[in-house]
């Protein structure tokens, strides 16, 4: 029982690393800034939970899991605010996105996108 | 349960990169608050590692620092455009 659980949580754990590791590689690859932000922060929430759900795993039932417990539902609140004000401010700013809203018409999205390209 | 702690730090570093040549203030506030929550998941492993409370408090608190930091930086952003 034990030797399963303490097998889950490593891959669970491995599995937020890989995450997180792509959430990097979006933030290095990306042109833009609206991109950066949808590639960066969902990911890197996600990841940070599926990590720290693994160490509440592996800890059992104790003080330090209540703590993380905490710790998961702070992230899972305060990440995607921070997000939001940085994409407001870049809004604010007059910064437009390079690929076009899709609330465009199809046939002028995709000549949009093209002709940008 | 250390190599993940050294993953991370390799993770961190690689992010790095946009938080020195980021070409706006916003690129390299996306990139501080990615470094900010991994080091918070660093704190949280060492703390489980070691069975040592304290360092879960200072995630804790660090993640509400960062929070406050990036609220009131990106409010200041946005109204220096309006005027």
């Amino acid at each position: 029982m034990n030797v399963v659980l303490e097998f889950f949580s490593y891959f669970i754990m491995s599995l937020g690393c890989i995450v997180m590791l792509f959430a990097a590689l979006g933030l290095y690859r990306f042109p833009d800034i609206y991109m950066r932000l949808h590639s960066s922060t969902k990911v890197n929430t996600g990841g940070a939970m599926v990590i720290l759900l693994g160490l509440v795993l592996r800890s059992g039932i104790s003080t330090l899991s209540a703590k993380i417990l905490v710790l998961i539902l702070l992230i899972f609140i305060l990440t995607p605010v921070i997000s939001h004000a940085i994409a407001r401010s870049a809004h604010l700013q007059g910064k437009t996105p390079i690929v076009p809203f899709a609330s465009y018409p199809k046939e002028e999205y995709e000549y949009e996108f093209l002709r940008r390209k | 349960m250390i190599i993940f702690i050294y993953i991370l730090i390799g993770i961190a570093i690689f992010s790095l990169y946009r938080l020195v040549i980021g070409p706006t203030i916003q690129n390299r506030l996306v990139a501080l608050s990615s470094i900010s929550v991994i080091f918070i998941v660093i704190l949280a492993i060492y703390s489980i590692q070691y069975r040592n409370m304290f360092f879960l408090d200072v995630s804790i608190a660090f993640l509400l620092l960062d929070f406050i930091g990036i609220i009131v930086f990106t409010k200041y952003l946005g109204k220096e455009e309006i005027k």
